[in-house]
């Protein structure tokens, strides 16, 4: 009524300008007095839901308000709103169906259906839906989308549905869209750009790519939104699947006749078309070469056109047409003399220098040529100068000493000093001109370090924190350059330290999907290192950021819809598989609940339990994986000579990554299944049998596991042990896989103990106690190999040096803390049940593997603790961040130290 | 000279060095695809010869053809470092121009810090008038002012839109 309107005005004001927290107190005040006013109800709920406080309470308010929606518009609008943000999409259907099937004839209603359908993937009710809006609604209006939402809907239903995707709904939508063409045609209206979309659609998935092709030259004024730059592309495009190549080449001839509107595009088909068009015709690579010499002979000044006739060079080599690189040698050298000042110049080239790179100083000028006299540099004669060394880097470091490797970077420093005067001028905001002579320098000296691994370790840790040091200072002068952030966030991780890592992380400002691509340089190894809770709140802000995502997705399909911007509807549908199918997305949930386990092994609760258990068996998640780290982020001299054969850094660190993930999964599996036998009152068989199927699995990750390290026959040690390669596993992978025997082990003792449990009640004490002896050799294993096998790995203790293998012994044996532990928890479980000697013996070994994993911890910390990394390091806030992070790391595992040390008492008693 | 294709999803995937440029705003994924859902058009990448990421462009066609206030918009373009002075920024922002002369837009416009000189004078280059100074536009401390910038189409025979005007505006008067 008039007067509770009246009492809510000021509240929707309030709710407009997110003061939720002030507008529920109005709303409790008004609900006091009347607490069946139903607007006042769905504000409660809404605004409950955005302060995320009694969330569940909030959708149940909302669930009670369905049936009053009917009545009051206003109702209607807050709990569809309600509905959408709290994600009950199935609710939502359900709401506008009831209203729908009151008023079958309001247009808003049922276009709002529709959209309801959209965001539940209903596609046949999309297609009702929409067929129904078309017929009622669409009389006279022919400009209403209605039609093409049908068509676009059951093309969603041919792209998903496997078995009657091609057979059935394929031939329908392209029944619908030829029709409603035809209609349009007939009535002499404008065909439509999201008609011709939908139908290019259509043929593309049918594979009738020619088909597209006549579609663009029957419409003249095809696409009229999209520029000629883009109508050209998509030409080129669905010639290339054509394998047309002639017609291509033909028409990038065409087109480069106007060069205002060239791209690069063009220039590649052309390339790329006429060494194909090359076996059967000689003379074109002549005619080629002369187009693109014309080209740059008009525009000398232009880098592009230039750099095309080193690409011809370069495809002429790739494919055998030319064997010797003099040529690529002679352009290469045309094109540094004129273009080597260009800061982009050695990205252009990259790709070519393989051809070159016995010889790479036979394009460059004379070095000593391109040092300015102190006082007259000048921006141009850095870039040249930066672009002669890049180039030297990437082809001629094999083989070098760490004496020339040393006073290569000295070198390097050297004129990175000199040249900063260029950027006096400069905000701390702005980049430096002259960085990348710095972080080349740096790169010489981890040079050094890769070289001196297994043999100059105390030596080799200085080099990291002296790179640390030129990185930290040229930090203080360019305060926001994230090609000196990452870098320095790598190598603070490599030694173990989270909180500088952390706080430089906080620097670059990662936001959103920024995350996806950049954030396993952090979450890679803070659990590892000890830091929980950090680790905890990353895996939390990557995880809300999917979250999100997926479901702004689904708002923004319906957005498309309106739009008719059909082929954004399939991008965005793909990208929902892509987001959740996301290495990154499954590893942080795997991480965040294995850490909650840690966090909470006494008791563990239901909802952590169902979530843990949801992801673990969801085979898919763990099948489709995809990674979409950004390792290209940092300016990079390494990638491609790391990489051997058709193995990229990329591919190898993602594939043992993969494996490793594998790993973990079937280890947390065994240890929720044995949680689950020892909870279970019902009968164990099951978890027996699954128990066995994990072990099988385990098994075979780890073999997987082996196989993809010998499969990739590069040297590893160059990758993996590279400091600036901090991925997912690194090295570490080696140590952990030696724990599988470790890991087996458990896997028996669970098998064991879980069947025992369900045959004590049928089984003789005699079998029982057989049971109990095989436990109990086991456990001796156990002793033996955690006495041995782990700690044989590390031979240098008290040396009081930091050394990242160090760092990883820690780690492991924090986790083989974690592990024994939670199986001491379970055997005594049974042990105290069954009141059986043999059994208590068995908890007894567990006890004093846990204790000397404990002591060994314990030692390993004191040792990293108190190492004097004063000395590394003449940043004094770098030294506060070191104290404080080996401090917090101290802290943080020694409070889960003692809560295993608690448990171990209280089952003890 | 560039490779230029409308942006998709995936591509969020491959601007992580140009956005954390501390100039450049990274904004929500709903922003972003919002313009992809919107105006996809008008969201472009450029990509170099290298197969690098040069920049991209994000803009949208808003207001009224009836009270002639039909244009496009920049709402940002951002180029990385390295491809900076190749003009691949004037590229980008002629498709949009293209695309909106395309759209029967009378005009395209954006917003800029007036402490920006560079762009400032970059847009005039690019045959952009400030056409009105926006007072504290830009939230800060201290809030700055911008100025609206634009170009006219050839749909604005007359250059009416492009007329500038003699006092600043507020901020909320800016539609």
């Amino acid at each position: 009524n008039m007067k509770d309107e009246k009492r809510l005005k000021p509240v929707f004001a309030l709710v407009d300008d997110g003061n939720h927290k002030q507008a529920l107190q109005q709303l409790d005040k008004i609900l006091k007095k009347s607490p069946g006013v139903n607007q006042a109800i769905a504000l409660k709920a809404l605004c409950l839901w955005r302060l995320k406080e009694r969330e569940r309470e909030a959708v149940s308010m909302v669930c009670s308000l369905i049936d009053c929606a009917v009545e009051d518009e206003t109702v209607l609008g807050l709990i569809s709103t309600c509905l959408r943000e709290m994600q009950q999409y199935t609710l939502l259907e359900e709401l506008y169906t009831k209203l729908v099937n009151k008023n079958p004839k309001d247009e808003e209603l049922l276009s709002a259906l529709f959209m309801a359908h959209v965001r539940t993937e209903n596609f046949m009710c999309q297609r009702q839906r929409a067929l129904q809006l078309n017929k009622v609604f669409n009389q006279g209006h022919t400009d209403r989308p209605y039609y093409l939402w049908a068509v676009a809907s059951v093309l969603l239903q041919a792209k998903t549905d496997s078995v009657d995707g091609a057979a059935l709904h394929l031939p329908l939508a392209k029944k619908m869209i030829e029709k409603s063409l035809q209609q349009s045609e007939n009535a002499g209206n404008i065909v439509k750009n999201s008609q011709l979309e939908l139908m290019l659609l259509v043929l593309e998935q049918e594979n009738k790519i020619q088909d597209c092709l006549d579609l663009f030259e029957k419409h003249g004024k095809f696409l009229n939104k999209e520029v000629l730059i883009i109508k050209r592309r998509r030409i080129l495009d669905y010639l290339k699947l054509l394998n047309n190549h002639e017609k291509i080449y033909n028409l990038c001839v065409d087109f480069v006749k106007t060069p205002c509107e060239i791209d690069w595009f063009t220039i590649q088909c052309l390339i790329e078309n006429c060494i194909v068009l090359h076996k059967n015709n000689d003379s074109i690579l002549p005619s080629t070469q002369q187009i693109l010499k014309k080209l740059y002979d008009e525009n000398p000044q232009s880098i592009d056109y230039n750099f095309a006739m080193i690409e011809l060079e370069r495809q002429c080599l790739v494919h055998k047409i030319k064997e010797s690189p003099k040529e690529l040698c002679e352009s290469l050298k045309h094109f540094y003399l004129h273009f080597g000042c260009k800061p982009c110049f050695f990205s252009y080239i990259q790709t070519s220098l393989k051809f070159v790179s016995d010889h790479p100083n036979s394009f460059l000028q004379d070095e000593a040529s391109l040092i300015e006299p102190e006082n007259s540099y000048t921006v141009n004669g850095l870039y040249r100068l930066q672009a002669y060394y890049e180039v030297e880097r990437y082809c001629a470091r094999n083989g070098w000493s760490c004496e020339k490797l040393k006073e290569k970077s000295d070198k390097l420093l050297h004129f990175y000093n000199g040249y900063l005067q260029l950027s006096k001028h400069l905000e701390t905001t702005e980049p430096q001109f002259c960085t990348k002579l710095l972080l080349l320098s740096v790169h010489y000296l981890l040079d050094v370090f890769v070289q001196n691994r297994k043999t100059k370790e105390e030596e080799n840790i200085h080099i990291i924190w002296q790179c640390i040091d030129l990185l930290e200072k040229a930090k203080s002068i360019s305060n926001y350059d994230e090609q000196i952030l990452i870098p320095l966030i790598k190598l603070y991780m490599y030694l173990g330290l989270a909180v500088p890592s952390t706080e430089i992380y906080t620097q670059l400002q990662v936001k959103q999907f920024l995350h996806e691509s950049i954030s396993y340089m952090l979450s890679s190894r803070m659990s590892d290192y000890g830091f929980l809770e950090e680790s905890q709140c990353l895996n939390i802000s990557i995880q809300k950021y999917f979250a999100e995502s997926v479901h702004s997705l689904k708002e923004f399909i319906v957005t498309a819809f309106k739009n008719g911007a059909f082929r954004q509807i399939y991008d965005m549908f793909d990208w929902k598989c892509t987001l959740r199918n996301s290495f990154t997305l499954v590893k942080s949930a795997l991480d965040r609940f294995s850490i909650d386990m840690y966090l909470n092994i006494e008791e563990v609760s239901e909802d952590l339990f169902k979530g843990i258990e949801d992801l673990l068996i969801d085979d898919d998640r763990f099948s489709n994986l995809e990674d979409h780290r950004d390792i290209m982020v940092m300016y990079d001299w390494d990638q491609e000579s790391l990489s051997c054969q058709s193995h990229s850094v990329q591919n190898i660190t993602y594939q043992l990554d993969k494996q490793w993930l594998q790993i973990k999964r079937r280890i947390l599996q065994s240890f929720m299944l044995a949680i689950k036998a020892m909870l279970t009152k019902e009968s164990n068989i099951k978890i027996s049998h699954a128990l066995q199927t994990t072990k099988l699995n385990f098994e075979a990750a780890c073999e997987q596991c082996n196989k993809v390290v010998s499969d990739i026959s590069c040297d590893f040690s160059q990758v993996l042990h590279h400091p600036f390669f901090v991925y997912t596993t690194g090295p570490e992978i080696f140590f952990k896989m030696k724990l599988d025997q470790l890991y087996s082990l458990l896997f028996e003792i669970f098998i064991l103990v879980s069947h025992s449990k369900f045959s004590s009640n049928c089984i003789e004490t005699k079998e029982l106690d057989s049971v109990f002896q095989k436990v109990e050799e086991i456990c001796t294993n156990l002793t033996d190999i955690v006495e041995n096998s782990i700690c044989e790995q590390f031979t240098r203790e008290n040396d009081g040096v930091v050394y990242p293998q160090k760092l990883t012994r820690f780690q492991l044996l924090t986790e083989s803390l974690f592990y024994s532990t939670l199986c001491i928890h379970i055997i005594s479980e049974y042990a105290f049940k069954s009141d059986k000697g043999a059994m208590k013996k068995c908890v007894a070994h567990l006890l004093t593997v846990s204790e000397c994993l404990n002591g060994k911890i314990n030692g390993t910390l004191k040792s990293i603790h108190a190492c004097s990394y004063e000395t590394f390091t003449s940043e004094s806030h770098v030294k506060e961040m070191v104290i404080e992070s080996y401090s917090e790391s101290f802290k943080q595992v020694s409070s889960f130290r003692l809560k295993i040390n608690k448990l171990l008492k209280s089952l003890a008693h | 000279m560039t490779t230029i294709r409308q942006f998709t999803c995936d591509d969020l995937f491959r601007i992580t060095r140009m956005n954390l440029d501390p100039l450049t705003e990274t904004y929500g994924l709903p922003f972003y695809l919002q313009y992809l859902a919107h105006w996809p058009e008008y969201f472009l990448l450029a990509e170099s010869p290298s197969g690098d990421i040069m920049g991209y462009i994000m803009g949208k066609a808003e207001g009224s053809v009836a009270r002639e206030t039909w244009h496009g918009h920049v709402t940002c373009v951002t180029i990385t470092p390295e491809y900076r002075r190749r003009g691949v920024a004037a590229k980008l922002m002629a498709i949009l121009e293209e695309a909106s002369d395309c759209k029967g837009c009378y005009f395209v416009d954006l917003f800029v810090r007036v402490s920006n000189r560079v762009a400032v004078v970059m847009y005039e280059s690019f045959g952009y008038v400030v056409y009105r100074r926006v007072l504290d536009y830009y939230n800060g401390d201290p809030d700055e002012d911008a100025f609206d910038m634009r170009k006219a189409m050839s749909r604005d025979v007359e250059l009416k839109s492009v007329v500038p005007l003699d006092k600043p505006v507020l901020s909320s008067e800016v539609e």
